[in-house]
């Protein structure tokens, strides 16, 4: 292995000149180079050269950003030069760094912007520096090797409870007085030349099978184990356990799944391959480990990716999928759908095209997506071959230039889409299928007003069944927010402002007949939803609040159901009062009313909540309370829980160190209202708690 | 009976006295065929409810509840049954399915007595075919028999896949945020629920969303509801919705138990439960399963070159680098699922990297540089997150991603 990585571990960086900067020249007053280091390998420092003179000329600061992320924090100074030691190895390909001037009065001025090329396998190193759009150096650089060393990290957290009740009062259930529960995350990291190992997982113990997360008492939960390889040319991973291949379309959408798939692509992402076999079925547990039983079920297929045009101005990128399926017998999480009576089984895929054009403003994205599946699994029935279409195109109708002093954009776009009747995926299982839509959008931010607006419309029955009855629904909604700037003299200034922020919706659905079939026994449609909710707020140093008012009607025509009318009240504040002090505070107001028969019902919720540090790293306490109150139509019994908990520490944990520390816990529940009176008296309960923790880091 | 009439017809001829006895006999033999018809026919209705039901094309379960109504002539213990049912469509009898409902009682003589049975039938793809092509005339038939008497009901089946007919949940599926069905988080960090909901037709949706604390769930379980879900949905036919919880509470250490119980509708299905483990502090692990615990800025809080960013130290980490991304998906909501303020990628995004910053290990909250906002298109929205990063450059620990609005 160590004689592989040292065969791969050569890597060779070059920089190469940039482009003139933007920065305007007029306000250019630092001169600076930027200079490779003689030696480079992928995290290797990049040094500025600029006199200490001029830096601190004016009470003036700099501050320096390589892509976009301010790396100043991590810039050493020298007297006559910046350097900053990439902590993560530079990727191969376009980079930009740009040096600010700080003023004294907290102004940035943009001195320099360079650009540079890290490449693989080159020994020209070429740099230049955007002032005065001066003529580009060239340097020759040495050709260096890759990290031959294996560097091997793992960590891990570990959590034991154990408890014992102490007390208890009206509780009906009889778990064990003592009980043991715990949990841990896991990781593991090697890296060893061109060669990365990643493990990461959890687990769970809980000696009360019927509150164990995966009905066993010790258990793994979700884990990933990705073994990749980056290479001059080519790049290729290997997973085993809970991933997302990372393809969305209608055949396949955050397919988050157990089990194991494989991947190689060229290092320049022009071209990737992977293939994959998935669970069904979500999992969790050590019952099937990989996630490759049979009776978890299995999506196994292969991707391709390919990028023949990938430029600044111009992206195409092309991706065919397709996949063999079956269900499976359980699927964590989840309920409902076609269940293991009717396990389905057959095979799907896409073709998708996606685009950009003109630096982006213009997205066009086209799919083709098909299921083959015999859906009640019975085999004896055929498949029903189904697909689905779309095509959406969004356009940057007016960038933003950066040079307005209120600045303005707006995006637009629209989208077809059709799914039939009886397409079905399980890649895909939340998919809304069976029907037919256009809809169109607009973004647009003007100063510190955001608004939003999109309108669709829908109808059903793609299959053209001549029972089915066509709907159509219509749908229209503008949302958007403004955040107030407040200018201050000082920072006490109109304080009590805060920062402050607004928002508010709109949003109406109509849905209507299109076409009834002769003879159709089913009801009509004819109902209109209206929606529409507005928030204010503010956020301050230590403590922010929100206040949020949200109403909902539905109309319906056909008198089939009953008109209603929903409205909520929501205010909510979080306060740090000190470092020692945490409250946050709740409450909602709800009303329902149903008007065909006049039910009314209400509805208070409320929740208070203090963590507090009584003895720092020692002695904490948190109580939380929650009510909810109704009454009306429906009226149920209102009910108050109280629980808190107060720990104190003996021996704190730290890294590579257990701490041990003892709780007791408790808490109560009261109702008013019931029907049977003995159901009012309070229950409540108490344990006292034994808590270890492993910090472990290697 | 026929033989006794014919009896009777054939004797016209016989004296008054004996024509008015044979009345009486009639009468009595009325009298008592009408009672033993009675007693035959005990069952006296079979009502469904709802009399029509929606079927997908795509099949389903539907719901049913028979109201079956009987009267018994003298004390006795019954036993009311029906052994199957039948799909009838367009008059043939294309299913019979072995599926018993009996309930035994014992009525009060004389008074109707009302039993209900209720019911989720399957019905497969094939014959929700056959359905939707069966000229409007399918129904579910069953027939309930006391041991006296039986009686016949059925209810309408309707092709369905428009917006007329009852809401109906088809699916649901609870995951966290960042796309797990299990979670170990340290203490106080932002912690929500998502469920992804597939409806049929239109209607109000309500549910809650509870949870039970560490505190009780060894015992009395008591569970608190965190908030209340009314919303009127709406679709052509087939309809999906997401849900985000409230922020879960993660004050207390241990393990906790979330779920999304749905009111009304009510499910032919198990509702999900999902659990999650709270611990003590801060996990020195790494980002996929085990977060870095990023405290601030809260929901809700814009971004801008005073907005404080604050998290938990990581033990080893070197330096955290704080990161903004585009949306994947763009700026089209069309083609972002995720119109609620929630997380859009389990762990990672293949979205640009839009800006970030930088910071020695030793600092746990930074703010960014005003130059950071050129960068940012005022009125988006992005994904942040937080890395931990080791002196040899691996990733230790990694924040889930939210959202934040540049106004």
């Amino acid at each position: 292995m160590m004689r592989f990585f040292g065969s791969m571990a050569i890597v060779m960086l070059v920089f190469i000149m940039g482009l003139p900067s933007v920065s305007n020249a007029d306000e250019i007053s630092w001169p600076a180079e930027f200079l490779p280091e003689d030696n480079h390998d992928g995290r290797s420092s990049l040094v500025i050269k600029i006199s200490e003179a001029v830096r601190t000329a004016e009470e003036s600061n700099f501050a320096v950003e390589l892509d976009n992320i301010d790396i100043t924090g991590l810039v050493e100074q020298t007297p006559d030069a910046l350097i900053f030691k990439p902590i993560e190895t530079l990727q191969p390909g376009y980079h930009t760094l740009r040096l600010y001037q700080v003023t004294g009065s907290g102004e940035y001025i943009e001195q320099h912007f360079w650009e540079f090329t890290v490449q693989e396998n080159s020994v020209l190193v070429t740099n230049g520096s955007s002032e005065q759009g001066s003529a580009a150096q060239t340097v020759a650089s040495d050709t260096q090797s890759a990290p031959e060393g294996l560097t091997v990290e793992a960590s891990a957290d570990n959590n034991i409870e154990i408890s014992q009740r102490l007390f208890d009062s009206n509780i009906a259930s009889s778990p064990n007085d003592l009980t043991i529960s715990g949990s841990g995350n896991g990781a593991l990291n090697m890296t060893g030349g061109r060669w990365t190992f990643d493990a990461t997982g959890n687990y769970f113990i809980e000696s009360e099978e019927d509150l164990s997360v995966t009905g066993n008492e010790i258990d793994l939960g979700e884990y990933t184990i990705n073994l990749g390889y980056r290479g001059d040319a080519v790049n290729g991973s290997a997973i085993l356990g809970h991933q997302d291949i990372g393809i969305e379309s209608l055949s396949m959408s955050s397919y988050m799944r157990r089990g194991a798939s494989i991947s190689v692509g060229a290092a320049d992402d022009r071209l990737k391959f992977t293939g994959f076999s998935l669970s069904s079925d979500s999992l969790a547990g050590a019952d099937d480990f990989t996630g490759l039983q049979k009776k978890s079920g299995h999506v196994t297929g292969g991707a391709v990716v390919g990028r023949p045009v990938w430029h600044e101005d111009t992206k195409i990128e092309l991706t065919g999928l397709y996949f063999a399926s079956e269900g499976g017998e359980d699927d964590f999480g989840s309920g409902g759908g076609l269940t293991s009576d009717s396990a389905p089984k057959g095979s799907g895929g896409a073709l998708i095209a996606d685009s950009y054009w003109g630096q982006d403003r213009l997205r066009l994205r086209g799919e083709l997506a098909f299921s083959n599946m015999d859906l009640d699994g019975s085999g004896s029935l055929g498949t029903d071959f189904a697909d689905a279409e779309t095509v959406d195109i969004s356009y940057v109708l007016i960038p933003d230039d950066g040079q307005s002093d209120v600045p303005l954009s707006m995006t637009v776009g629209g989208k077809w889409e059709q799914v039939d009747t009886f397409f079905y995926s399980l890649a895909n299982q939340g998919l809304s299928v069976d029907r037919n839509s256009y809809s169109v959008f607009s973004n647009l931010y003007w100063g510190a007003l955001n608004l939003n607006a999109q309108a669709s419309y829908e109808t059903n029955n793609t299959a053209d069944l001549a029972d089915v009855a066509t709907d159509q629904v219509m749908m229209a909604g503008v949302d958007g927010s403004y955040s107030f700037s407040i200018d201050r003299e000082t920072p006490d200034d109109r304080a009590w402002l805060g920062t402050p922020f607004v928002g508010f919706g709109f949003n109406l659905v109509d849905a209507d007949r299109k076409e009834t079939p002769l003879g159709y026994l089913g009801d009509q449609t004819d109902n209109i939803s209206v929606n529409y909710y507005a928030n204010v707020g503010s956020s301050y140093e230590r403590w922010n609040w929100q206040l949020s008012y949200n109403r909902s009607t539905f109309t319906d025509e056909t008198e089939v159901s009953s008109d209603t009318t929903d409205q909520t009240v929501d205010l909510s504040a979080y306060w740090t009062v000190s470092d020692a002090l945490n409250l946050s505070l709740g409450t909602s107001y709800n009303q329902y009313v149903q008007k065909a028969d006049g039910e009314r019902s209400y509805n208070v919720t409320g929740n208070l909540g203090v963590q507090a540090s009584l003895i720092p790293q020692t002695l904490t306490t948190n109580i939380n309370y929650n009510m909810n109150l109704s009454s009306g139509s429906g009226d149920l019994p209102d009910k108050h829980i109280l629980s808190g908990e107060m720990e104190w520490t003996f021996i704190p944990a730290d890294v590579n160190r257990p701490g041990v520390a003892l709780a007791f816990r408790g808490a109560m529940e009261k109702e008013n209202g019931n029907s049977d009176n003995a159901l009012d008296d309070a229950k409540y309960e108490g344990f006292i708690v034994l808590r270890l923790k492993a910090p472990v880091v290697y | 009976m026929r033989d006794l009439l014919s009896c009777a017809s054939k004797r016209r001829l016989y004296t008054r006295p004996m024509i008015n006895s044979l009345k009486n006999i009639t009468v009595v033999l009325f009298a008592l065929l009408s009672l033993t018809l009675s007693a035959e026919a005990s069952v006296s209705s079979v009502t469904a409810v709802p009399s029509k039901v929606t079927v997908l094309p795509t099949g389903g379960g539907v719901s049913v509840t028979w109201r079956v109504v009987h009267t018994i002539s003298a004390p006795a213990t019954t036993v009311t049954s029906s052994a199957s049912y039948d799909i009838i469509i367009n008059g043939l009898t294309v299913l019979t399915v072995s599926k018993s409902l009996s309930r035994t009682t014992t009525p009060t003589v004389g008074v109707p007595e009302t039993l209900t049975f209720s019911e989720v039938i399957p019905v497969s793809v094939t014959l929700a075919k056959q359905i939707a092509k069966g000229g409007n005339d399918a129904r579910i038939q069953r027939i309930f028999n006391d041991g006296l008497g039986a009686g016949t009901g059925f209810a309408q089946l309707i092709a369905g896949g428009g917006a007329s007919g009852a809401l109906n949940i088809n699916r649901i599926e609870l995951s966290f945020e960042n796309g797990g069905k299990t979670n170990v988080v340290g203490q106080n960090s932002d912690l929500r629920a998502v469920a992804e909901i597939n409806f049929v037709s239109r209607g109000l949706l309500q549910a809650e969303w509870r949870v039970i604390d560490s505190p009780s769930i060894r015992g009395g379980q008591f569970e608190r509801r965190l908030s209340q879900v009314r919303r009127q949905l709406s679709s052509s036919g087939n309809g999906r919705v997401r849900l985000l919880s409230p922020k879960l509470p993660t004050g207390t250490t241990g393990l906790h138990e979330v779920k999304l119980v749905l009111i009304d509708p009510q499910t032919q299905f198990t509702q999900p439960v999902l659990r999650y483990y709270v611990n003590p502090n801060s996990t020195p692990g790494l980002s996929r399963l085990s977060p870095l615990e990023a405290f601030r800025p809260v929901e809700g809080v814009p971004f801008n070159a005073n907005t404080v960013f604050d998290w938990h130290p990581v033990a080893g980490a070197a330096a955290y680098q704080i990161e903004l991304f585009d949306l994947p998906g763009g700026k089209n909501p069309l083609s972002n699922l995720n119109a609620a303020p929630l997380i859009v990628s389990p762990f990672d995004t293949d979205a640009e990297l839009v800006v970030g910053k930088i910071v020695p290990g030793t600092q746990t909250s930074s703010t960014f540089a005003g130059f950071a906002e050129k960068h940012l298109l005022h009125g988006s929205t992005y994904l942040w997150r937080i890395r931990a990063i080791s002196s040899g450059g691996t990733v230790l620990a990694q924040s889930d991603f939210r959202k934040i609005l540049y106004p």
